[in-house]
């Protein structure tokens, strides 16, 4: 077994359910894994709260929740979720906060797919 | 099996074209836009033929809705068009409502489901012939799950007569149906396996619990525990993947899912418009309502035939009118099978 797929599953990514989802393609499932990252890289709650704009916002978060969702990375895609809907009824200081909780499991993640890269 | 369509998807987010192209490539010829613009560039040059268009709400620039608007603007209405989104909420709903949508797709995506509905839409299932083991397969299949569903409505004294019955009914419509439209394709055992699709329309309230059915069915039909049971009973049916079933299993599907459609576009659980809801299940809808009125009559003569014709012909929108007219059509038939059913 591939071991990104190892450690990933180790941080609660559902490997298995995002390789069917692609029809059992690992190999495409390993490269929309680094650009998931990538779309990671380009969104940190610290910083793009702060600039305040929210429609942006809203855009990065809903994008993170549909990738995550679809490969099937559920920490995160849970933890996007909740933001957008949050983000949605305007409570923005409730999504950040949400995000920032699920910082250090996003970093593991990240890390485990920086290290396969 | 692959069917020789071509499906656009437009979608800014590249792991979710490139997934739906991994789900779809083995069935259909899928083509990529990754923004608004360039979907509606491609679309209005025709220089490819879409057969269905996968389109993402959410995107910057044009998003899915101005897609559609500037679609209807340049008169491209015989696309099949199904909105990627991760809500299908009320205000998006809505929306797809005036452009006649044809349904949603969730995300995450659901492989199966997407190619299902796309095939049904396409006209692709029903191409592939019915050989004799599929048919004895089938007809087991649903002689079991008839046996389970009946025991459901003995214990919950439901009116099991009323399925009966929308199945003898749903056989007359069809057969007429497939002689006026020289549909060969329908032909008796494809005609027989909708028909017997029909019973199951309503299977969905076996796995409502009892006590929200109660509830619902004397509340708005809009509430959410009575709808449910369209997509619950889809589930459950879908449940069997059986190859030989697989024609039954779609038919039975797609009836349990939208037979509380409406051809205007206001009924659950997706407010599918016009023609974008089939034809077999537009017949399961007329027959369910049809034995319904009927049966509110001690007498199944010409008279209580016309009254309750008339009182459907009301409804504008309820189904198309090709199938509307199937009742005066079948009028002889259908006293015919209710004297004899008595």
């Amino acid at each position: 077994m591939d071991l990104l797929f190892e450690e990933l599953k180790e941080n609660g990514v559902n490997v298995d359910e995002g390789i069917e989802r692609v029809m059992g393609n690992a190999g495409l499932y390993r490269q929309m894994l680094f650009m998931l990252l990538d779309m990671l890289e380009g969104f940190s709650p610290q910083r793009d709260f702060d600039s305040s704009n929210c429609p942006d916002v809203i855009e990065k978060v809903h994008k993170i929740k549909g990738a995550t969702g679809n490969l099937a990375v559920q920490p995160l895609y849970h933890a996007y979720m909740k933001a957008l809907e949050l983000l949605r009824a305007n409570q923005p200081e409730q999504a950040e906060a949400v995000l920032l909780e699920i910082q250090p499991v996003q970093e593991k993640i990240m890390a485990c797919i920086e290290k396969y890269k | 099996m692959y069917t020789d369509k071509t499906v656009l998807v437009v979608d800014d987010s590249e792991i979710d074209r490139m997934i739906l192209e991994a789900m779809l490539c083995d069935e259909f010829e899928v083509i990529q836009k990754n923004d608004g613009y360039s979907a509606v560039e491609f679309l209005t040059e025709g220089t490819k033929k879409v057969d269905a268009l996968l389109l993402d709400v959410s995107m910057p620039g044009m998003d899915g809705f101005e897609v559609l608007q500037s679609m209807k603007e340049s008169e491209i209405d015989d696309i099949p068009v199904f909105l990627i989104t991760s809500e299908a909420t009320r205000d998006n709903v809505e929306k797809a409502t005036q452009y006649g949508v044809s349904g949603f797709i969730r995300k995450p995506f659901e492989g199966e489901d997407i190619i299902r509905r796309l095939k049904l839409h396409l006209g692709v299932i029903g191409e592939y012939k019915l050989t004799k083991k599929d048919i004895t397969e089938t007809r087991r299949y649903i002689k079991e799950l008839g046996m389970l569903l009946r025991r459901h409505f003995i214990n919950f004294r439901e009116d099991e007569g009323h399925y009966s019955r929308i199945v003898g009914l749903m056989k007359i419509l069809l057969e007429k149906y497939a002689e006026l439209n020289d549909i060969r394709e329908l032909d008796k055992e494809r005609i027989e396996i909708i028909s017997k699709a029909g019973y199951f329309c309503d299977i969905g309230f076996m796995v409502v619990p009892s006590r929200t059915v109660k509830i619902f069915k004397i509340k708005e039909a809009n509430e959410d525990g009575f709808q449910y049971h369209t997509t619950l009973g889809a589930e459950l049916v879908a449940l069997n993947h059986s190859e030989s079933c697989r024609y039954f299993v779609e038919v039975c599907t797609e009836i349990c899912m939208h037979h509380h459609e409406r051809y205007d576009g206001k009924g659950f659980p997706h407010r599918i418009i016009g023609s974008h809801n089939q034809i077999y299940t537009q017949i399961c809808r007329l027959a369910d309502r049809f034995d319904t009125y009927f049966m509110k009559y001690q007498e199944h003569n010409d008279r209580q035939f016309e009254y309750v014709v008339n009182d459907i012909e009301k409804d504008k929108g309820f189904v198309g009118m090709e199938v509307l007219c199937l009742l005066s059509v079948c009028k002889t038939d259908i006293t015919w099978f209710y004297q004899t059913m008595e």
